[in-house]
């Protein structure tokens, strides 16, 4: 299959801008402004049905055209750099391999959103990422590509990087827009950043891999970009992490639909020795477990949702037949009950009383009962206020699931089945450290 | 005008409603936490969870959160919206400590009524709680945050209704966090709010901890005392002692919410040192003796010296009834007309004040939220009339533009225009800015339109620097205000000012057309004083005489004290010495009357020097009706029936167990019945067929209302249509602009200053040493630093004040902080000339002022 | 208090340089970008990291420091700082080992792991070093799924670590920590 956004991936380095030129990029850029209207780049990114990449899936054109022209600007575009979803590594991947790539990507949106000012936003623990970005927008500014009037034209942009002080809920676009305007970032519900966003004005916030793809669909054309997916369904190609037990984790650009277990067992190598597939989440630690019958469902989001999954952000965490699932899960909702924002009651309360009982479960206290309880309460996780506390309860419900009888051997047993012992690290406490 | 089905019931309400407000229309409160009508919706506790069934919304929503829309079908409790309420009910309790037995909020706790209302009772939870430290909020408002539920309503009141900054919200997840930066005193003055819009017991009052429950407590709607807004209160009295005061909800007034001056201002109520026990020459006498020797002694004055001899003093803080039987008193026995006020300037002003509330230009305090322009000329609400600068914050919250008008460096919590000006200058800025507005605007009737005019042509100050741009940039926005307002502060402005502000918003409501609006918003000097003013009006209304010619309030009496024309005074609910700030020369009046009769509830020195009190009940111990500075008749009603609080009788103890009729210092009476028996006393014949009818002769008397049904829930509002009359504004000499001296103001304060709360004993602890402000120039040109100690010589004595440096006000006046009942404070008048070379650096080390204890006597 | 222009009522920041003050050129720097963005707010978490950095971890002193460079007031500061975990508002090392333990690093580690760095730097979890050169802090998930185990290190990834590498990597730090730039995310 033909590489398009890790067509300039090196193992040591990023690629120069040079490299990016000589590999097309920036044409799609010189093409848009020469030929182009902002409509008719949104136009094509709607035409190309590019859905966004980080976790919800939402189509971009739709997405960018949804702007009522009558609101007042200026208006803003968020390349969304806080990847923080563990499993998740594809966005840092991206920008240390092609960072003009994903420069050319976001100045293609802003024109044709009609946007003035865009804003990296960045997670702390990219901060190379960010000198990087900083470095590489110099190099682009040089050579006319940012600032005003780009290569000749009306359209005027500027790009810069903030960096994030941490936290998983920044990631949230509403949350993003409360951090970047020095609030305390709670996400905003009920107003839609495309109205009222950054500052109140128009806002867009996409994923750096979504916008990745924006310069090829504009340089070759929607129609060539359809042609990528392995399903009708897919949309281009798509960065599958893959990490957990298996012989060679890494990021692999494949086309969107590829099937589980071909990204699984071709490209990650399989299994490491001795030990048997499990389950695995699909999207990162906000989607639930599939058990190995479901490998064989194509990674889209509509074969996905299909087959009652979410693809999320595509990052396949694989667990092995000798791990603990409810151990696993234990750490996973920990991560949630550490970085939850606190505004709404079920995320804040509900999820420290759901790893409760499944603290209970593995320390060999648990009681039948506490299935049904947890079942009861992951399902209410979707009226909490934003789609995090639903995020934290997915790998739950996914126990629940397809692995019950795991829990239940817990429960029988009066201990973990896996012989680990009472869960080790002082961290499910939740005691608090230096911040 | 949506119409929706809530539970099987059809409503149709107004555009914009939400649905859990529908529902409450219907009467059926859907359980809430973090939904508050005042704070609006914030979609964080999941509580108010309800099943849409049909129509443009479906599935289980947050009806704080959805607006009402036509054809919506909601049920509350569907199955599934109970089973997740309650489980949000559970999730809330997880950390809670259970400890109800010994929170001040039992009983009166919205987290118990709706845990209990979601159905959730088992605790299933055995997992650790988190847990918190307290901070120390300051002596009004305790913490204690294991109770918290994390509604954050605390927070959206304090920053965003509020607007104050010392408090916040700290951490995330299950660790959040209520609270200030670190301990110390909540800065804002509403912070006593929070123990109201807080459901649990994380905020509760401070003051009364531990003294009671709701259960143990008899209440009654109040009315506040301590300015003219006429905030709602509900009182809570237990063994014969005021415990705490709480906010009562008025749309129309104070909103949902009081100042922290209303809520603990309260304290003279219990003061062991109240006038209980009648007293004749020392003695302890029954109250029939009392009055019956307060009559002889009255008669026996005229009798020699003619009736005019007799004079009677009444204060803008005795209710209408009050005012009513002393005017009869003063009818039927020929006695001097009442006063009310300390001087004919001040007479001046009510009048011209109550003048100006008229149904054309009239706005409620609720009412200042929908403004979208408001001059405050003269005011500093937060100092003055606390709850008036919350107003305001709301109004420019909805897109108002505030300008303030004022010498002094007022501080409010929006942003606003300051206009600081000379105090010579108020109303000649006032003038330029409307007149300049009106340019070219329509106005019926021909001497409006040449008063506008004049108007327009008033000269503008030549200080500060660009004054007339500024004017110029206000009166263009003023023009295309839709629904302006004139705020008129009392005190500060000159005497023409409120008249003039008024004639002005009549001016702007006038070339406004019809349907056009245009407000004035006065502020008088006491929770009556617009009563009290329509008394006077009324007295002279009955005399064909429109001007309020003789009355000279204390002055007057004092002037005639010394000329010996009166030998007797009957002071009702009123303290000359509050009332009139020259103490030494009202001491050597007093000194001269051969009667000094004092029928009130407070403490003071007057009553502590008459010869024969007669003490009467306070507004918690008996009815009585206000009326606002907007004209808006309330009633206040009584709390319970009066005596010496049980705390006194027993010594800290069980009351003595001895046996007799009526309560220990039960005497008092309200003020108003004992004014009857007086005139029983005096003018036998007629007092019969007063008495026998007090109300309706009373409502006679006063002109307005006093029947029950008409004081509905929102009160009264009496702004009657008037006439307009335009008024000259004061403008200063040019004289004096060449060469303007300094002044020096003696302003009131949230705390310390007003009369009735000065004698709380907290009052002391939150009003602190008093302050001199002067202006950053005049202090660096005496070498005086922000911070610093001073000794300010006065007439009566020095005062050692902090020094504060402000570079927000006008150059020709200096500021010191007001304290009743200090004579060394109070010169010839509030405002008076002053020379800051006098002023001293005191020495390092000097205690700060310690003159601010609030005495329990005026002796 | 901006007192010319009536805004609302706030306490006084009183804030003194002290002997660590932040060398004229950066605070005048930080303070001219504050002036320059459209809302001064904007720029609360670059003040934060640039006075974090430069008094070793966002103390109480680089609190009221921010209050003065931003004209906010210490609650609406603290309301930031203690939301976020790059944040510290209490003393960390110059390096901050943020070892990972998202579930992904947690299948490819034992307690091994854990328990070298403890025993190399001689500290428990989430505590300093007493030369305050080394803090470890749990944190997931740091972003280096494909390097399990893995940790972060002033903005450098070190993965996979076995518990051999552990007080290797240690002493090169120490070697290091002299001349060691400094980045703006520890």
């Amino acid at each position: 299959m033909e590489k398009v956004l890790f067509r300039n991936r090196r193992p040591d380095r990023p690629a120069t801008l040079t490299e990016y030129r000589q590999s097309g990029g920036y044409e799609g850029l010189a093409k848009a402004l020469a030929h182009m209207t902002p409509k008719d780049v949104a136009e094509a990114v709607r035409a190309s049905g590019l859905r966004g990449r980080g976790g919800a899936g939402f189509p971009a054109g739709r997405k960018w055209e949804s702007i009522d022209p009558a609101r007042k600007g200026p208006r803003y575009i968020l390349p969304n750099t806080d990847e923080m979803e563990p499993g998740t590594f594809k966005d840092r991947i991206l920008v240390n391999a092609d960072p003009h790539l994903v420069i050319e990507g976001i100045i293609l949106a802003a024109y044709a959103i009609g946007a003035e000012r865009g804003i990296f936003f960045i997670r702390p623990s990219y901060e190379m990422d960010a000198q990087l970005l900083e470095k590489e927008l110099q190099n682009a500014r040089e050579a006319g590509f940012l600032g005003k009037n780009i290569l000749g034209s009306d359209f005027s942009f500027e790009l810069s990087v903030h960096r994030s002080a941490g936290r998983y809920i920044c990631g949230e676009a509403s949350a993003q827009i409360n951090a970047i305007q020095g609030r305390r970032p709670n996400p905003r519900k009920g107003v839609r950043s495309t109205d009222r966003g950054l500052w109140d004005r128009p806002t867009v916030v996409n994923n750096v891999e979504t916008l990745s793809c924006v310069p090829d669909i504009i340089r070759r054309g929607p129609e060539w970009f359809r042609t990528l997916a392995a399903t009708p369904e897919g949309d281009g190609n798509k960065l599958y992490c893959v990490s957990g037990m298996v012989a060679s984790p890494d990021c692999f650009e494949l086309p969107m639909g590829a099937p589980l277990r071909e990204i699984i067992f071709e490209h990650a190598g399989g299994m490491l020795d001795g030990r048997e597939f499990k389950a695995c989440l699909p999207g990162g630690t906000s989607t639930a477990f599939m058990p190995a019958s479901l490998l064989d469902t194509p990674m889209d989001f509509d074969n996905m949702k299909k087959a009652g999954q979410r693809l999320g952000t595509g990052s396949i965490i694989v667990f092995d037949h000798k791990t603990c699932l409810v151990r696993a899960t234990i750490n996973i909702i920990n991560f949630f009950v550490r970085e939850s924002c606190g505004w709404c009651t079920p995320c804040r309360e509900g999820l420290p009383m759901i790893r409760d009982l499944l603290l209970r479960i593995e320390n060999g206290e648990g009681k039948e009962e506490h299935i049904a309880r947890l079942r009861e309460m992951t399902a209410m996780m979707r009226h909490a206020y934003c789609a995090f506390a639903p995020g934290a309860a997915a790998p739950v419900e996914g126990l629940l699931a397809h692995f019950e009888d795991e829990l239940r051997e817990h429960i029988r047993q009066k201990a973990c089945p896996f012989g680990l012992g009472k869960p080790r690290c002082g961290d499910w406490e939740a005691r608090q450290f230096a911040y | 005008m949506p119409t929706l089905t809530i539970d099987g019931r059809t409503i149709t309400v107004e555009n914009g409603l939400t649905v859990i407000e529908a529902a409450e229309r219907l009467g059926i409160m859907i359980p809430r936490f973090c939904w508050h009508e005042a704070l609006g919706a914030a979609g964080a506790c999941r509580m108010c969870a309800v099943m849409f069934e049909d129509g443009p919304v479906k599935g289980l929503q947050m009806s704080c959160t959805v607006a009402a829309a036509d054809g919506m079908v909601v049920s509350t409790d569907h199955p599934e919206a109970m089973a997740f309420r309650a489980q949000v009910a559970e999730w809330l309790m997880m950390n809670h400590p259970h400890d109800c037995p010994i929170c001040d909020e039992g009983g009166q706790c919205h987290l118990q009524d709706t845990t209990i209302s979601a159905g959730h009772s088992l605790r299933r939870y055995q997992g650790p709680k988190r847990t918190y430290p307290d901070q120390d909020l300051g002596p009004l408002v305790t913490h204690e945050m294991n109770r918290c539920i994390h509604c954050y309503r605390c927070v959206r009141f304090y920053q965003e209704y509020c607007g104050y900054r010392d408090f916040g919200v700290m951490k995330n997840a299950s660790q959040v966090f209520y609270g200030r930066y670190k301990s110390g005193r909540l800065e804002s003055p509403f912070a006593g709010n929070l123990t109201g819009v807080c459901p649990t017991g994380v905020y509760t009052d401070k003051p009364s901890r531990h003294k009671g429950r709701r259960w143990d407590m008899q209440r009654a709607p109040s009315v506040c005392m301590h300015c003219s807004l006429g905030c709602n209160l509900t009182a809570n009295a237990r063994y014969r002692e005021i415990i705490r005061l709480e906010a009562r909800k008025n749309a129309a007034v104070n909103g949902h919410f009081i100042c922290d001056r209303g809520r603990h201002g309260f304290g003279a109520a219990n003061l062991a040192s109240r006038p209980r026990a009648p007293m004749t020459d020392g003695a302890q006498v029954s109250l029939a003796e009392a009055v019956k020797t307060a009559v002889l002694r009255l008669q026996n004055v005229t009798a020699k010296h003619g009736p005019g001899s007799a004079a009677i003093l009444s204060s803008p803080r005795a209710n209408l009834e009050t005012l009513a039987a002393l005017k009869l008193l003063a009818a039927e026995t020929g006695f001097r007309a009442p006063e009310y006020f300390g001087s004919p300037v001040e007479i001046a002003k009510a009048a011209a004040a109550a003048r100006g509330v008229c149904a054309e230009t009239a706005v409620s305090m609720g009412g200042l939220a929908k403004a979208d322009m408001i001059l405050v000329l003269g005011a500093d609400p937060v100092n003055e009339a606390p709850m008036l600068a919350l107003a305001l914050r709301q109004a420019a919250r909805n897109g108002a533009a505030v300008a303030v008008i004022d010498p002094r460096p007022v501080s409010l919590p929006c942003d606003f225009e300051r206009v600081a000006v000379s105090r010579r200058h108020l109303e000649a800025c006032l003038a330029a800015l409307v007149g300049k507005s009106l340019e070219g605007a329509s106005l019926a009737g021909a001497d409006m339109a040449a008063y506008a005019a004049t108007l327009a042509k008033t000269p503008v100050p030549a200080s500060p620097e660009g004054l007339a741009d500024r004017l110029d940039a206000l009166a263009q926005k003023l023009k295309t205000a839709a629904f302006p307002v004139v705020v008129c502060g009392f005190d500060l402005p000159g005497e023409s000012a409120p008249g003039f502000a008024a004639a002005c918003a009549r001016l702007l409501k006038a070339s406004r057309g019809e349907s056009g609006r245009a407000g004035f918003f006065p502020l008088f000097p006491g929770p009556n004083a617009m009563g009290a003013a329509m008394a006077l009006m009324d007295q002279r209304d009955a005399r064909s005489d429109p001007e309020p010619g003789d009355a000279r309030g204390v002055l007057g009496l004092v002037e005639a004290m010394e000329r010996g024309e009166i030998r007797a005074l009957l002071a009702v609910e009123a303290d000359p010495f509050a009332l009139f700030p020259d103490h030494e020369r009202l001491r050597k009046a007093l000194a001269n009357l051969d009667v000094l009769v004092v029928c009130d509830w407070l403490p003071s020195f007057a009553a502590g020097a008459a010869r024969v009190v007669l003490p009467c009940r306070n507004a918690f111990e008996t009815d009585g009706h206000y009326v606002n500075g907007e004209g808006r008749l309330q009633k206040s009603c009584k709390v319970f029936d009066g005596g010496e609080p049980v705390s006194l009788t027993g010594a800290g103890g069980h009351p003595p167990r001895t046996f007799a009729a009526g309560t220990p210092g039960g005497e008092a009476e309200p003020s108003w019945r004992i004014v009857l028996s007086l005139l029983a006393l005096a003018a036998p014949g007629v007092a019969k067929a007063v008495r026998s009818q007090a109300r309706p002769s009373l409502s006679r008397a006063v002109s307005c209302a006093l029947a029950d049904e008409a004081c509905g829930a929102e009160g009264v509002v009496l702004a009657m249509p008037r006439p307009f009359a335009p008024v000259a504004p004061a403008l200063s000499d040019p004289a004096q602009n060449a060469n303007p001296g300094m002044e020096l103001y003696l302003a009131e304060e949230t705390f310390g200053t007003e009369e009735i709360s000065s004698y709380a004993p907290i009052t002391a602890e939150l009003a602190g040493p008093p302050v001199l402000t002067l202006p950053a120039r005049t202090a660096a040109a005496l070498d005086l630093a922000d911070g610093g100690s001073v000794n300010v010589p006065l007439p009566g004595g020095g005062v050692l004040a902090v020094l504060r440096v402000s570079e927000a006000m006008a150059p020709d006046l200096a500021v010191l902080s007001r304290r009743p009942g200090i004579p060394a404070l109070c010169p010839g008048g509030p405002i008076a000339p002053f020379d800051p070379a006098t002023l001293t650096k005191a020495a390092a080390g000097t205690d700060s002022a310690g003159t601010t204890d609030a005495k329990e006597t005026r002796a | 208090m901006d007192e010319t222009n009536g805004k609302s009522p706030v306490s006084a920041c009183a804030f003194t340089p002290g002997e660590r003050s932040l060398p004229p050129e950066v605070e005048e720097e930080l303070k001219r970008k504050v002036a320059a963005a459209e809302h001064p707010r904007e720029m609360a978490v670059d003040v934060m990291y640039a006075l974090q950095n430069h008094y070793g971890y966002f103390s109480d002193t680089a609190l009221t420091h921010a209050c003065d460079i931003l004209g906010m007031t210490h609650v609406e500061l603290e309301e930031l700082a203690t939301f976020y975990d790059y944040i510290y508002r209490e003393p960390v090392g110059k390096y901050v080992i943020h070892v990972c333990d998202g579930v992904v690093c947690y299948l490819r580690h034992d307690d091994a792991f854990f328990r070298a760095l403890c025993e190399t730097l001689g500290v428990g979890l989430g505590e300093t070093t007493a030369d305050r050169l080394f803090t470890i802090l749990p944190t997931a998930c740091i972003g280096d799924c494909h390097k399990a185990p893995s940790m972060l290190i002033n903005g450098v990834f070190y993965g996979p670590v076995t518990p051999e590498m552990v007080p290797g990597i240690i002493a090169d730090l120490r070697k290091r920590a002299e001349e060691d730039i400094e980045v703006m995310c520890r």
